[in-house]
């Protein structure tokens, strides 16, 4: 599997203060991988490091081993749907005119991904019509259709309701197996994520957990960071 | 062809390249919620006015690159702290208003008959020579809004998306902004302050009353911008007025009218609410 992303010494931090100190991370073809930390860790800052939006305050990062500076070789490889993302309120855009500003090639992709994401949405909405979550899933369903090399969500699926939430994992899990991408999910829902991603960056605790998200050391790393009162309900019914 | 269609066909180009750029730009600056910025940018003219009269030479030589540095300044302000622009443009909008009076009024230089040309304009005597200007305007904002189009689609969604069609935003922004001014200091120069503010927003705005979809608008708002730049101007020649006051209130009579009925379904829901409650 060829790397997509790679951190190496990384120091992340904003207004003097750091967040994330000397990372070493490597994101691999096929990974779906949750990041997860209580709120003011540094999660939201460290997707606007490999998002490019703030410089890296020490070491290297390097997307498919292009230099960072490079944007139009950069254009397509990478996908984020930033946190608290709204509809603008002026913009009168339908969904399906949103959905093929992407200019997707693959018709059978498009298909089956807005069918599974947006199932019971009406592309004729102005995607100002939409609510919370049915913006999410269409935010989703748009950045898929670029197929990305690497996709991150910053808190996109906290607002999808628990009906369509695990075909949408699933499908979020489907596309970096198959077109070779990788899925990084940042989220504070952490017993759904952990339910669909083979590993999980939690950060909070004294040094970042990188690892497998069933394994006690990332029980013992959520304690840690979530403190002594820190439960995982489970979903699964 | 009769000799008064001839004299009238400057006045009649400029005009339409006006309302063509005017047309296309409005759209985009209507759903960046950077409304303000054409009247601002032209208001914030006088300094640039005063300083060309004082040294004597033609004001437009000095207005059209203070606007387009002014803009391209508030381009990257806006970039740095979204969302400041619209309380740091009435700001701009009334101090360099008042550093231009002073100016004028300290250099002795203000000669009221030639400012109320530059504010309201006179389309009515444009030449040849706004034509070729406004034909070079026209081919840079085209060439801008072809190219960037899809980038600048995803910049008003969140700035890191422009990096998903590989671009850069800040890039993006300025040229954005550079156009902006160009096309003020032509309208400046052509049609005067009022109806360069009138035609920057007006078509937008009605448009956004009538249509659903993202293409709809842009076409309803060029149509409209056309539209109602030649019936002003027919009226104004039969009424034998100024073009440019016409079609600026021809504008706002358009956008008034446009918003009724989204009044009227408001007010129809607000009574059946009250209704039902």
């Amino acid at each position: 599997m060829s790397q997509i992303l790679r951190l190496e010494n990384a120091t992340i931090g904003i207004a003097g203060r750091i967040f994330v100190e000397d990372m070493n991370l490597s994101i691999s073809e096929g990974e779906t991988i949750g990041l997860v930390g209580p709120n003011g860790t540094g999660k939201s800052l460290w997707v606007k490091s490999v998002a490019g939006e703030i410089p890296l305050l020490k070491g290297q990062m390097r997307l498919l081993n292009l230099p960072e500076p490079d944007q139009k070789k950069r254009a397509g490889l990478l996908a984020v749907i930033p946190q608290g993302l709204r509809p603008p309120l002026r913009v009168p855009c339908q969904a399906k005119e949103f959905l093929s500003w992407a200019n997707c090639k693959d018709a059978a992709f498009e298909k089956h991904a807005v069918g599974v994401l947006l199932s019971g949405i009406d592309l004729d909405s102005r995607i100002q019509e939409l609510s919370g979550g049915q913006w999410q899933r269409l935010l989703i369903a748009h950045a898929l259709l670029h197929k990305p090399k690497l996709l991150i969500l910053d808190e996109t699926v906290e607002g999808v309701d628990r009906g369509h939430l695990d075909s949408v994992l699933e499908l979020l899990r489907e596309f970096a197996t198959q077109q070779g991408s990788a899925v990084v999910m940042v989220s504070h829902d952490i017993s759904a994520i952990t339910k669909w991603v083979e590993r999980v960056i939690c950060l909070g605790g004294e040094r970042p957990f990188d690892g497998d998200p069933k394994s006690e050391e990332f029980h013992l790393c959520l304690h840690r960071a979530y403190g002594e009162g820190s439960l995982i309900h489970s979903h699964e019914h | 062809m009769s000799t008064e269609i001839l004299e009238l066909l400057p006045t009649i180009a400029t005009l339409l390249l006006l309302a063509h750029l005017m047309g296309r730009l409005s759209p985009w600056m209507d759903w960046k919620s950077i409304g303000l910025m054409g009247d601002a940018m032209a208001h914030s003219s006088l300094p640039a006015i005063a300083l060309a009269m004082f040294i004597g030479i033609a004001p437009i030589y000095l207005i059209a690159p203070f606007i387009l540095l002014l803009s391209v300044y508030l381009g990257w302000l806006d970039y740095k702290r979204p969302g400041s622009l619209n309380s740091f443009l009435p700001v701009v909008f009334s101090s360099m208003l008042a550093v231009g009076v002073l100016a004028l009024s300290l250099s002795g230089h203000g000669h009221p008959e030639e400012l109320l040309h530059i504010l309201l304009g006179d389309v009515d005597s444009a030449t040849w020579q706004n034509v070729y200007v406004g034909l070079v305007i026209v081919v840079v904002c085209e060439i801008f809004l072809r190219q960037r189009r899809t980038a600048f689609k995803y910049y008003l969604l969140h700035p890191v998306y422009v990096g998903l069609v590989g671009g850069s935003a800040l890039r993006l922004q300025l040229e954005f902004f550079a156009v902006i001014g160009i096309v003020v200091a032509f309208a400046i120069k052509s049609v005067g302050i009022i109806l360069a503010s009138a035609l920057m927003l007006g078509p937008s705005i009605a448009a956004s009353f009538h249509t659903k979809s993202l293409r709809g608008h842009l076409r309803l708002t060029w149509t409209l911008a056309i539209a109602l730049s030649l019936t002003g101007f027919f009226i104004a020649h039969k009424l034998e007025v100024s073009s440019g006051v016409v079609i600026a209130a021809l504008t706002g009579v358009i956008v008034l009218l446009s918003a009724l009925p989204q009044l009227q379904k408001n007010f129809a829901n607000s009574r059946i609410e009250r209704r039902n409650s």
